[in-house]
């Protein structure tokens, strides 16, 4: 288990993790936030790139800097380093130096993605060099990948094998981290979303119970309606869109929801509809803003 | 870690920069030296050799922790499951290996090229060359290790060599007015183990005692400064690339080397000034201006921005008043 005890780190005068604590169990991982929120330094202060200043991190019972931590995670960054001149095979050379490696699930992934063995990283494209990668991650023989942005870059099909592949590794027993903006590539493949905002853990779902706390409503008034009119008859109102005569309306889940949009107009339809999991991790930003403030966007 | 592969996988990658210096070190240090050396005596010397030989030594150490100098190599070093100090301990030695080897087989080549007597004196030349190359390369590995970026490192390097090689200089400056200033800039370290390799190959420590006292004063400062390579760590990861000090102390190398300079330059016009008092008068103020000026300059490329902080400006400031005090003081005893 990774144990993150009321970790944080500054930049200068920027407070990039706040006192943030994490347990991360099994599983796949979603960690989704706004650019600048801290998602990245927590996977740097996880991987032993940073010194914690203050706090704990430990990776089944190693403090996250010794080398028995390090030897328990692989960290794939947004942007790896590759020498201008490095090939598949260097880099191979190069990690094999230090992780042990399933040399044939790499050849086969690397087949299966027809990337070119003896052309230069640096001449790939965005999207070859993610795959290298993500290839790369995937045969090394570690129990917590860490794995940033993994899926910028690719395209669908892509993604789809990937996906396959981290699923299998999923069953292999090992642990996933995956942070990225692409909230819908998460979808149907991480088991727990963990939201940051401010360097802090702002929300911390299950697939399952992700979401569970907002109920969207579809409706058409008799005649208009305002979202503080909603506001004052007690609702508390997420979002609030309107297009032509239908609105779309979040709010928090309570009793006598429909009760209360009634009050304020008669509709003529009002219905929830389901909510898919991209809106909520946005609805989440959105009351994590609400929550810890804006000063920084 | 699996430790050969991680030393192949280094040989291959230093291999062009390894090819590229002793094709150098030979062309200048064997064949250049043949040409001028082997009319008048009977081999190439170690003294020769060496001038030639002092690139490496500085060039290698930034390719040790080229790492450094990188942002996105932080992610990629500092996460392999291996403790802050063995990586650059093994490219620290693959260096030093380098270089012992480079020297090992220079010598072997002027031997071949110059089938002349070889004393123990030539011996006894190349074992000292070879040490006090050795020596610098891991001086320069420590002064190295100290930068986040490749100008900083730089920097460091400069200034810590100013530092360690000219305040015996700088000594002699102040306090001995009648040596000679060629001589006593001989003792600076590489110029000084220059001077001293020519007296061991002449058979003869020709020099004073207290001379030589000094430069074994210099040369163990060296070794100790040297030593602390092996304890180089990596820097956190959010340090990497990023210009400034990463320790607050650090800084204090740069600060320390205008300091010298001051005092160098407020000796010297003192000194100056016994001898040529209306041109010395002339000078004071422009070299003043010239050293406040260097010495901003400075601390912008070593921070990378203009605005420099206010601590800056008053330890800048400090350092200028204390060297223009300093001259005050020379001309008042003199």
């Amino acid at each position: 288990m990774i144990e993150i005890k009321n970790v944080s780190k500054v930049f200068g005068s920027r407070v990039a993790v706040d006192n943030l604590s994490l347990n991360i169990e099994s599983g796949i991982y979603g960690l989704v936030g706004q650019n600048g929120a801290g998602k990245s330094t927590l996977f740097r202060i996880i991987a032993g790139v940073y010194d914690i200043q203050e706090g704990t991190v430990e990776i089944d019972l190693h403090t996250s800097t010794t080398t028995e931590a390090k030897k328990l995670v692989f960290f794939l960054p947004d942007d790896p380093f590759v020498d201008r001149n490095d090939n598949i095979k260097d880099i191979y050379d190069y990690y094999s130096c230090f992780y042990e490696f399933d040399e044939e699930r790499f050849v086969s992934l690397i087949d299966k993605f027809s990337l070119p063995k003896n052309v230069a990283i640096s001449k790939f494209s965005k999207g070859m060099k993610r795959q290298t990668f993500v290839c790369l991650a995937l045969s090394i023989k570690v129990k917590y990948l860490l794995l940033d942005e993994a899926f910028d870059g690719l395209d669908p099909i892509t993604l789809e094998v990937i996906k396959d592949e981290l699923l299998k590794a999923k069953e292999e027993g090992k642990v996933i981290v995956i942070s990225s903006h692409n909230i819908s590539s998460l979808e149907k493949l991480v088991d727990t979303f963990v939201m940051i905002t401010k360097g802090k853990i702002a929300q911390n779902d299950t697939s399952e119970t992700l979401g569970t706390n907002y109920v969207k409503f579809q409706a058409m008034f008799k005649y208009e309606v305002t979202e503080e009119a909603l506001r004052n008859v007690g609702l508390d109102v997420v979002s609030f869109k309107k297009y032509g005569s239908i609105f779309n309306i979040v709010v928090m889940d309570e009793e006598n929801i429909e009760e209360k949009i009634n009050k304020v107009a008669p509709t003529t339809l009002l219905e929830r509809i389901p909510i898919d999991a991209e809106e909520i991790v946005k609805l989440n930003m959105m009351v994590a803003r609400k929550v810890y403030g804006d000063e920084d966007k | 870690m699996k430790i050969s592969n991680f030393i192949k996988f280094q040989l291959k990658k230093w291999a062009p920069l390894f090819i590229v210096l002793a094709i150098y070190c030979f062309v200048f240090g064997v064949i250049f030296n043949s040409l001028l050396f082997i009319r008048g005596r009977s081999f190439i010397p170690s003294s020769a050799l060496f001038p030639t030989m002092i690139i490496p030594s500085f060039v290698i150490p930034f390719f040790v922790f080229k790492e450094q100098f990188n942002k996105n190599m932080a992610d990629t070093v500092n996460a392999f499951p291996a403790n802050k100090y063995q990586l650059n301990r093994i490219k620290i030695l693959i260096g030093l290996i380098f270089i012992a080897s480079l020297s090992f087989f220079l010598h072997i080549c002027c031997i071949l090229n110059s089938p002349g007597d070889y004393s123990l004196n030539y011996f006894l030349g190349f074992l000292f060359s070879t040490l006090s190359l050795c020596v610098l390369y891991l001086l320069n590995c420590t002064l190295t290790s100290l930068g986040n970026t490749f100008i900083n490192s730089c920097l460091y390097v400069s200034s810590g060599c100013a530092l360690l090689f000219g305040f015996i200089p700088t000594l002699f400056v102040i306090f001995n007015w009648e040596a000679d200033l060629g001589l006593i800039s001989t003792f600076g370290g590489v110029v000084g183990t220059y001077f001293i390799l020519l007296q061991v190959e002449a058979g003869s420590l020709m020099m004073a005692t207290g001379y030589i006292v000094l430069f074994i004063f210099v040369y163990l400062i060296q070794i100790g400064v040297g030593a602390l390579a092996f304890f180089a760590k990596q820097p956190s990861g959010e340090y990497y690339g990023v210009p400034g000090a990463r320790n607050k102390y650090h800084k204090a190398i740069i600060y320390s080397a205008i300091g010298l300079s001051h005092i160098f330059i407020g000796a010297f016009l003192g000194r100056l000034s016994v001898s040529l008092s209306s041109l010395a008068s002339q000078l004071n103020l422009t070299i003043y201006i010239v050293a406040f000026i260097y010495s901003y300059i400075l601390i912008v490329i070593f921070d990378k921005k203009f605005k420099i902080s206010k601590k800056d400006w008053i330890i800048l400031g400090s350092i200028e008043l204390g060297g223009l005090l300093f001259r005050i003081i020379l001309s008042l005893i003199y």
